[in-house]
């Protein structure tokens, strides 16, 4: 009966080993799976990003061509791993865990100042903009719009987006809602940023402005206020 | 009419005439009753006092108010002296013959009198009403708290009494009192233990309360806690001081010094803490009693105070003191003060020295030295219990008449006047001649004799009237003389109406045998008779109808029923024997003419302290039924006696084995206070025995003078002949006389035997000659606890039981007792083994297919060790065989299962690959590669199936099981890693099994192969990112 059984249990052990064996490797399919599409993910992320910034005029040209060359190692080290991992597969995740982690992870942190920088840089005139002409009738039934869009872009500077394209989007949105004010005479803007950071005395404004605060029912947002004369 | 079995007193008058305190006697009874006292002893006086009898002191007392002179005297006493006798006989003396109308004359009483009463007695001396101040002072001063109240209050004044009198710094242990005493009598258990039923401050409540006579002061056992109480103080809440301090009292070296040290402060407190208590000063005390003395100045009376304890106005005593010395000669508006104090020896000590120099008279009843009374001798004694018989006798109204009339001794009433068995009465117990004021009383002395009373009164420890009294007369009158003189019983024996004393043994104990002849169912009262009343001697003398036997008159045993033929005892001449010194026998005549000068004196000269007497009382005490003290001794005569006596030799008995067999040890005596463990020898209580140890204490410790040189050794020696068959049996082998089944030797080995099988100590294929060496070494047999791994449970068990394992080292020693032999006669220690026995029972024991006999259920106490290993054996040995027998077939068919039809090599080879492919795959296994080998698996096989083997007899297979130790132990072995491996297997390939399943149902190759494509991905963003995307 014993022996039998330790006959049997050699046979059985045997089997048991192959499969354990093919369970470790299923383990480390997973896990290189599970490793390439988070790091495909990102990749793809930072391809998106580093498009739209390389269209921008308001980004670090020079520090973007250093992020690039830091890409090219990185491509060769993955392209590398592509080529073994058939035969070393149980290894294969660790190391591209470590690519992630050591190479892919500090270029995505530098892209992600860059980032910043631009989303600033782009928001900034589009905030100026719209606080010199916020008052006036035919923006104000925009306002709330406006700012809502102003305060997602602002918050699109603490991280990389998933899709690029949506701030970019967001971007032109903007703008074409404040192309209006844009196109005003220089000396609207003019009285428009000094009229709204404290008022204009009555001695700068002249014909064509008054006309102009008079058009389209803008004439109800002005008052004439008696001040001091200023020293 | 005889003068047999006669009462001629009132039994119920017994303890009315006979009050352990004097006060309590009714007057007549006291008057007639009292004995005066003659000499009594002046340790100080003012004058010279001729007279020393208590008249010489009532006519100092009486000549000193005559003379109107102040008088302050002191009696002091032991308690029991007559303190209070004699005082409570001057107050009677002295009011009967003062002028009623001129003197005022009060006793305070001890008993009852509380502060409370004996106050209220003064005031109500006190009927003016320019005494209502006082009267009012008296009142308040009354103990009107709860009693409850009164214990806090007295605790309570005790710690102001620590802050007002703190103890002197000089005081060796006011460091450690003072620091803590304060919070110590604030501590809750403290305060409960103190309250204790007899602990002090009870004490001193009762005192205030209720007059107790008791000593109220403190005692260091006031101080000694209860471990409960001990406790409870270390673990309240209380402060660390008092914790420590209660450690200290407690503590086993030094504890003792300060309880002592503590009693001794709180008792100077005391004075402080009743005064406080009572709300009443010794000042203001003082202050009552000179204002009593004034106003009876004033009338024109005198005052005689009579105190009969003062520590009865403890607390208050130092003023009472400083008021009854205050004399009127130097303030002349107090009335004249005659005062006559009682006090305790042991208060007098602390009577300050001022106070004692103002004492007129100085009286002590204590004996010049030593404790007891100086006041009785033999003849006083007997006087003094003839007034309390006499008073007994007489009936309350005479004795009440004679009193109204004044209580004159001269016409003392004498019940033995009308009683007309007088003169034979007199005859047999003697009488006495009281004489007083020229006239003269015959009283008996019926039941007791002058004689007698004296001979227990010097037994008494403390020789005082009121322990007469009490141990002697009433202890023997209430308990036995009234009824047991009725029935013919009295007296029962010398033990029963010895009151806490030894009785004395008979002069010459050797002639207790003749007690028995003379009359063998009343040799204890005859014995009684002749120790007490007579002379101790157990001779006859006398004219035929006037015999004595011990100087106790015939008339005296017809009184008490005693039955002897004296015809008889005149033929068998019971003359004095030769050697029991006839020079000291008392004359005959002393009984009832006693005039021994002093009972402390011994009474008969064989009753000096010799050096046997108290061997002789302790062996008189162990025939009439108690103890035998000193048994030791008397062990260590008798063996030193039975070794002597027998002649060994001639029975081939070598010395050694009667040094083991005869020994302090293994000799007792039934009745004696050692008790005594293992297998004993034990003499039953008989008179014959008895008169042996008197010869044996007379041998060894008698007085030379007068040993029966001979004599001892006749009674010695022919007690043992008597003996020595039982003796010997003991000593050979310890025979029960009992019907044993087989010879004590015979048991012993068998019992050995069925043992050692269970101790494994026999080899299978055992020779007898083996076996006997084996059981006589007998190694295996001790009450160290056995662990028999592979045996069956129940084997371990049964060794380790307790009666088993208890009896076994006796087993051991007697077996080697029973078969170690001497060689030849010699008188060493050289031994050899009685191997032709010892082989007999091996040989007999494997015939009879190793079944034990069974024993009587009752044996000797010797053979009980014996009884409970057989009872043990018989009822488990057939069992435990068959548990054997199961665990090897359960061991067989285990290994049958296992390995099935397979050779042990085919087993092994496959086994082994088997645990080689799982350490390969990193798999742990329970049991080794080759850790049993094929010859090991063969030879167990072999072994079990072998054990087993139907064709073996009993006695092969009950070897066979005492041997198997081994092939058990490799059996169990085999078994276990075998089962182990198969258990460890079965799991494992159910395991893997599971897992291979698990396994091919979630393996996916698809994702394998999707890999490539990801890295692609990857790689291909990455080359647009770069711009390098070939």
């Amino acid at each position: 009966m014993i022996t039998k059984l330790a006959l049997e249990a050699q046979t059985t052990n045997e089997k048991w080993n192959q499969f354990k064996q093919a369970e470790r490797n299923t383990k480390a399919v997973e896990q290189l799976t599970t490793s390439l599409d988070t790091i495909h993910s990102d990749v793809q992320q930072l391809e998106g990003v580093y498009q739209l910034l390389t269209q921008s005029d308001k980004v670090d040209k020079q520090r973007l061509a250093e992020i690039r060359t830091k890409i090219k190692p990185l491509r060769d080290s993955f392209r590398n791993l592509r080529s073994e991992y058939t035969e070393n597969l149980t290894q294969i995740p660790q190391k591209v865990q470590a690519n992630h982690n050591l190479q892919l992870r500090p270029i995505k942190n530098e892209v992600q100042q860059v980032w910043r920088a631009y989303i600033l840089a782009e928001r900034k005139p589009l905030l100026e903009l719209y606080n010199m002409v916020k008052l006036l009738p035919e923006i104000k039934a925009r306002s709330a719009k406006i700012e809502h869009e102003l305060q997602k872009l602002d918050e699109y500077k603490q991280s990389l987006p998933k899709n690029a394209n949506e701030v970019h989007s967001l971007i032109t949105s903007l703008q074409q809602q404040l192309a209006s004010a844009e196109s005003l005479p220089p000396k609207i803007q003019a009285f428009l940023r000094q009229a709204a950071s404290g008022g204009i005395t009555l001695a700068a404004v002249d014909d064509e402005i008054l006309a102009w605060c008079r058009q389209d029912n803008r004439a109800e947002i002005f008052r004439i206020i008696v001040a001091e004369r200023a020293e | 009419m005889d003068f047999i079995g006669k009462v001629c007193w009132q039994p119920e008058r017994v303890d009315r005439v006979i009050n352990k305190l004097a006060l309590d006697i009714e007057d007549h009874d006291f008057m007639a009753t009292h004995i005066p006292f003659e000499q009594l002893r002046y340790v100080k006086t003012s004058q010279n006092v001729d007279d020393k009898s208590e008249r010489g002191l009532l006519a100092e007392l009486q000549r000193r108010a005559a003379k109107d002179s102040h008088c302050f005297a002191v009696i002091e006493g032991i308690p029991g002296t007559g303190k209070s006798n004699l005082i409570r006989w001057l107050h009677y003396r002295h009011q009967q013959a003062s002028d009623k109308d001129k003197e005022v004359t009060l006793l305070i009483r001890r008993e009852n009198s509380s502060l409370r009463q004996a106050l209220r007695e003064i005031i109500s001396k006190l009927d003016s009403k320019q005494f209502a101040a006082q009267r009012q002072a008296l009142e308040n001063a009354s103990i009107e708290l709860s009693k409850d109240g009164l214990q806090e209050a007295i605790i309570d004044n005790v710690r102001i009494g620590t802050i007002e009198q703190p103890l002197p710094l000089t005081s060796s242990d006011a460091q450690t009192i003072m620091p803590a005493i304060g919070d110590f009598l604030l501590d809750k258990t403290v305060r409960q233990a103190l309250k204790a039923e007899k602990g002090a401050v009870q004490r001193i409540v009762r005192k205030l309360t209720t007059g107790s006579l008791e000593d109220m002061r403190f005692t260091s056992d006031d101080f000694l806690f209860s471990a409960n109480e001990r406790t409870e103080i270390q673990q309240s809440q209380g402060y660390q001081t008092v914790k420590a301090f209660a450690r200290q009292l407690q503590n086993p070296s030094f504890g003792q010094n300060l309880r002592e040290s503590m009693a001794r402060y709180f008792n100077d407190l005391l004075p402080f803490v009743v005064s406080k208590t009572s709300s009443l000063s010794p000042d203001m005390l003082k202050d009552i009693f000179l204002d009593l003395r004034r106003e009876l100045r004033k009338e024109g009376r005198n005052l005689s105070l009579f105190i009969e304890d003062i520590t009865a106005l403890t607390g208050l005593d130092r003023g009472l003191i400083d008021a009854l010395t205050t004399r009127h000669e130097g303030d002349r508006n107090l009335c004249r003060l005659i005062s006559v104090v009682g006090v305790t020896d042991f208060y007098f000590k602390d009577i300050p020295q001022n106070m004692r120099d103002r004492m007129d008279y100085h009286i002590s009843l204590d004996k010049a030295e030593g404790r007891g009374s100086d006041l009785l001798n033999a003849d006083t004694v007997a006087d003094m219990v003839a007034r309390y018989l006499n008073a007994m006798r007489l009936n309350l109204p005479v004795i009440q008449t004679w009193h109204q009339d004044g209580s004159s001794v001269a016409d003392l009433p004498n019940a033995c006047v009308s009683c007309s068995f007088r003169q034979k009465c007199h005859a047999a117990f003697g009488k006495r001649v009281l004489s007083e004021d020229g006239t003269s009383h015959e009283i008996g002395m019926y039941p007791f004799n002058a004689n007698m009373l004296a001979t227990m009164y010097s037994l008494l420890k403390e020789k005082t009237p009121r322990n007469l009294l009490e141990t002697i007369v009433i202890f023997i009158l209430n308990s036995y003389a009234s009824e047991g003189i009725l029935k013919g019983e009295f007296p029962e024996s010398a033990r029963v109406i010895s009151n806490g004393f030894q009785p004395p043994a008979l002069r010459n104990p050797n002639q207790r045998g003749r007690l028995r002849e003379i009359n063998a169912t009343e040799q204890e009262r005859i014995n009684a008779l002749l120790v007490y009343w007579g002379n101790g001697l157990v001779e006859q003398d006398g004219a035929i109808g006037e015999e004595r036997l011990g100087a106790v008159p015939r008339a005296v045993f017809d009184a008490f029923q005693i039955k002897i033929d004296w015809h008889k005892l005149a033929n068998t001449a019971l003359a004095p024997v030769a050697d029991s010194t006839a020079a000291i026998a008392q004359p005959q005549n002393q009984v009832v003419e006693v005039s021994v000068p002093s009972v402390v004196e011994p009474v008969r000269e064989l009753e000096e302290d010799t050096p046997d007497r108290p061997y002789l009382q302790a062996v008189e005490q162990w025939r009439s039924g108690g103890t035998l003290e000193d048994d030791r001794e008397f062990r260590n005569w008798l063996v030193g006696s039975i070794r002597d006596y027998i002649d060994w030799q001639a029975h081939d008995i070598p010395y050694s084995l009667i040094k083991s067999r005869i020994t302090i040890q293994s000799l007792g005596i039934l009745g004696q206070k050692t008790k005594m463990q293992g297998i004993v020898f034990a003499f039953e209580r008989t008179d014959a025995l008895a008169d042996v140890l008197v010869a044996l204490a007379q041998k060894h410790k008698g007085n030379t003078r007068l040993s029966t040189f001979g004599t001892s050794d006749v009674i010695i020696t022919g007690w043992i002949r008597q003996q020595e068959a039982q003796i010997l049996n003991f000593v050979r082998q310890p025979q029960a006389g009992t019907d044993a089944p087989e010879s004590y030797n015979a048991l012993l080995f068998k019992a050995a035997m069925a043992l050692a099988v269970l101790h494994g100590a026999f080899e299978a294929d055992a020779e007898p000659a083996s076996i006997m060496q084996t059981v006589m070494l007998g190694n295996f047999l001790s009450d160290t606890p056995v662990a028999l791994d592979s045996r069956p449970a129940s084997w371990t068990k049964f060794l380790n039981n307790r009666r088993i394992a208890q009896n076994s080292p006796t087993l051991k020693t007697e077996l080697h007792r029973a078969f170690n032999k001497y060689q030849g006669s010699a008188w060493d220690s050289i031994k050899f083994i009685d191997a032709q026995a010892a082989l007999i029972s091996v040989q007999e024991f494997q015939q009879q297919n190793w079944i034990l006999p069974e024993m009587p259920d009752k044996v000797a106490s010797d053979w009980e060790f014996l009884r409970e290993i057989y009872q043990e054996l018989r009822e488990s040995f057939d069992n435990l065989r068959k548990d054997q027998f199961n665990v090897i077939s359960d061991y067989q068919a285990r290994l049958e299962q296992v390995i099935g039809e397979s050779d042990a090599s085919e087993v092994l080879q496959a086994v082994n690959a088997a645990i080689r492919s799982y350490k390969n795959s990193g798999i742990s296994v329970p049991v080794a590669e080759h850790d049993v080998s094929v010859e090991k698996l063969r030879q167990t096989s072999r072994s079990l199936k072998a054990l087993l083997n139907p064709r073996r007899s009993d006695n092969e297979q009950i070897l066979a099981f005492s041997g198997c130790l081994e092939s058990l132990k490799q059996s169990h072995d085999v078994l276990v890693y075998l089962e182990k491996f198969v258990n460890f297997t079965r799991n494992q390939q159910a395991e893997q099994a599971q897992e291979i399943n698990d396994m091919e149902s979630g393996q996916g190759a698809a994702s394998y192969l999707e890999i490539g494509s990801r890295f692609d991905a990857i790689v291909d963003l990455l080359g647009t990112i770069s711009g390098d995307e070939a």
